[in-house]
């Protein structure tokens, strides 16, 4: 049974005649554990499906069913509290916010979610120690590597237990060894998580690594 | 709570991170709050020196003026004693009355130096309004004024504060500003027993009235001003005038209600010796009351008005920062939507972190207002403010609530971003 179901899939900008659309139907199922990279050249649709997916943004039309339930039509409010509990991000930029430290960047998400104060520190260090930060709470962002700023980023994706992890381009500003490394992060995640994984990648060694894999082309699949 | 507490920790660290345009923000928001403080309290001031005036000066006070025919139709009605005995019958519940007449005569201590200084013969009955003064010695009484004693108290300039010594010393350096009698008493002690020929006669001093403080002074400044007060009978008497005549009456019926009342009897009481009345000539303290309390709501109102656009002018400039604050951090805002930030959530973080300037700029605020900006600019700790312990927490509220008004408008925007186009700016 899927978790995650696209039917159809059309995103319009602009209108009056003059607009573009950057999605043309795209259909696609995602299960639990699953692991999907989606590729494909610069414009075709690949963010902006991510950010559907991801419920920054609403589809023109189509269907997008998570876990059987219609989100697609939800509005900002709604969307952004099942954005808090299910989805997890993970940017190529990692995202985090520079003044904060490591467990306040990580326990943000559980802020915004409402647990409780103690059990948002101990799952905080909790999650750094998982990706191998573990000690390291109060340093901040700007101190770390790129390839420890991804951890902390995927760290701070996994803190409310999403059921769905979405990653924009998560090796594109790292090198070759330390991409190597935080894809095999995102594959133990993906396991032992049960979370399903949409990756979106120019990256064909990312691409390889996925259970799956679409190919984008002007707003539609290829394959 | 939580939130709240997220707010406040993320208001915290955007402000120790951004020193300077976290400093100069509080700047403005103290400065409007310091200029608010120093007009709010100016005006309690005000309204507080207007009531006790009230107090000191009493609401049913009003005066009868002898009055001097102009024409061939007028009548002259000459106050005298026997006019004042007649409405104090005729009003025994009345609270104060007495007789008023007041002349510029030639005083001299020594006989070396003379100088004019003014006078007022009186009854007993004055002391009993506008009374702020320190007596040493004694005062006139009902014996002095049955017997016309030859006796007189001086009033002088009480103990100065250190505003006062400041503004003697800038008013020193105009000497020539100065009356003679000033002039004589800041040179010389005058003591109860000493001696003065005042016109025609040498009287005792039998006691001084010392005046209080400039900003302690209270009292309400009707009619003429004089140096020296001695018995009204000793005042006709040294200026060849009849016993009897008196320049005014000043009664005071108590509450402001039963002065139409008195206004009334004193007029019958004076037509039965004097004959009709067309129109007593009276001066009502409630009139010179409303004139004084217009002027001091005007002088409040603009006080107000300048302390008003103080703090617009700081809400404007936090508005503008809180703007730029908004677009610098347009990504992170974008971070906060996509792991979860509800709209309502956005705003409450800006608006908290305003508050927060709203409440630091409010502390600093009170201590620019007790000094006052004017004052601190000139160089000058001298002059303070009074305030009451609500005032700074009024200064507070007033600039916390001035700065969440200015930083809606940005919360707002922020909160409508585009989460997505937030996270592509770079």
């Amino acid at each position: 049974m899927s978790f995650l179901s696209c039917e159809n899939l059309v995103k319009h900008y602009g209108g009056g005649g003059g607009g573009f659309a950057a999605l043309r139907g795209l259909s696609f199922e995602l299960s639990p554990s699953e692991m999907l990279a989606v590729t494909g050249p610069s414009g075709c649709g690949k963010s902006t499906l991510l950010n559907i997916v991801g419920l920054l943004d609403a589809p023109t039309s189509g269907r997008y069913l998570l876990d059987g339930r219609d989100v697609g039509a939800l509005d900002d409010y709604r969307r952004t509290l099942l954005r808090r509990t299910d989805i997890g991000f993970i940017f190529q930029s990692f995202h985090l916010l520079p003044n904060f430290s490591l467990l306040d960047n990580v326990s943000l998400p559980m802020l915004y979610a409402g647990l409780p104060s103690r059990e948002i520190k101990a799952r905080g260090m909790e999650l750094l120690a998982s990706v191998g930060l573990g000690g390291q709470e109060r340093k901040k962002p700007p101190q770390l590597s790129g390839g420890e700023r991804q951890r902390v980023a995927v760290a701070r994706a996994l803190a409310n237990r999403p059921r769905l992890l979405l990653a924009d381009e998560p090796t594109g500003n790292l090198d070759s060894r330390t991409s190597a490394d935080i894809m095999a992060l995102l594959r133990g995640v993906c396991q032992r998580s049960g979370a399903a994984m949409l990756i979106v990648t120019h990256d064909p060694e990312v691409a390889r690594k996925a259970d799956r894999n679409i190919k984008m082309r002007d707003g539609r699949a290829e394959n | 709570m939580r939130m709240l507490w997220l707010s406040l920790r993320t208001g915290f660290v955007e402000l120790w991170e951004h020193k300077t345009r976290s400093f100069l923000s509080l700047l403005s928001v103290a400065i409007g709050a310091g200029v608010f403080l120093s007009s709010f309290s100016s005006i309690y001031d005000a309204h507080c020196r207007v009531r006790k005036s009230l107090e000191l000066s009493g609401e049913g006070r009003f005066s009868l003026r002898s009055s001097y025919a102009r024409s061939a139709e007028e009548k002259s009605v000459i106050l005298t004693m026997g006019d004042l005995r007649a409405i104090s019958a005729a009003m025994p519940w009345l609270y104060m009355i007495y007789p008023i007449d007041v002349s510029w005569q030639k005083m001299s201590f020594d006989g070396a130096s003379s100088f004019y200084a003014g006078v007022a013969g009186i009854t007993p009955d004055w002391r009993k309004r506008d009374w702020q003064y320190r007596l040493e010695g004694r005062f006139i009484d009902d014996y002095d004024v049955e017997n016309a004693s030859k006796v007189c108290l001086l009033i002088l300039p009480g103990q100065l504060s250190g505003e006062d010594r400041a503004m003697r010393k800038a008013f020193m350096k105009n000497w020539s500003r100065w009356s003679g009698f000033d002039k004589y008493v800041s040179r010389n002690t005058v003591t109860p027993g000493s001696k003065v020929k005042m016109g025609r006669y040498e009287l005792t001093v039998v006691g001084l009235l010392h005046e209080p403080p400039q900003e302690e002074d209270y009292r309400f400044r009707m009619g003429a001003q004089f140096d020296a007060v001695m018995p009204i009978t000793t005042f006709n008497d040294m200026l060849s005038q009849d016993q009897n005549n008196v320049g005014q009456i000043v009664i005071d019926a108590g509450p402001a209600r039963k002065v139409e009342q008195a206004k009334r009897i004193a007029q019958v009481a004076l037509e039965s010796r004097h004959g009709p009345i067309k129109e007593l000539e009276c001066e009502d303290f409630r009139e010179v009351l409303s004139l004084q309390m217009a002027r001091t709501v005007k002088e409040a109102m603009s006080t107000l008005a300048l302390g008003l656009a103080a703090l617009l002018a700081g809400g404007i400039g936090i508005m503008n920062v809180t703007l730029a604050i908004v677009f610098s951090r347009i990504k992170e805002i974008g971070i906060r939507r996509a792991i979860g930030a509800t709209r309502g959530e956005i705003i409450m973080q800006f608006l908290t972190e305003t508050l927060l300037l709203g409440f630091f700029g409010g502390i600093i605020g009170i201590v620019l207002g007790y000094y006052g900006v004017g004052n601190i600019l000139l160089g000058d700790f001298s002059h303070t403010s009074k305030l009451t312990w609500w005032m700074p927490l009024i200064s507070i509220a007033v600039a916390m609530a001035a700065c969440l008004m200015f930083s809606l408008l940005p919360a707002y925007r922020a909160a409508r971003l585009d989460p997505v186009e937030a996270l592509r700016t770079e």
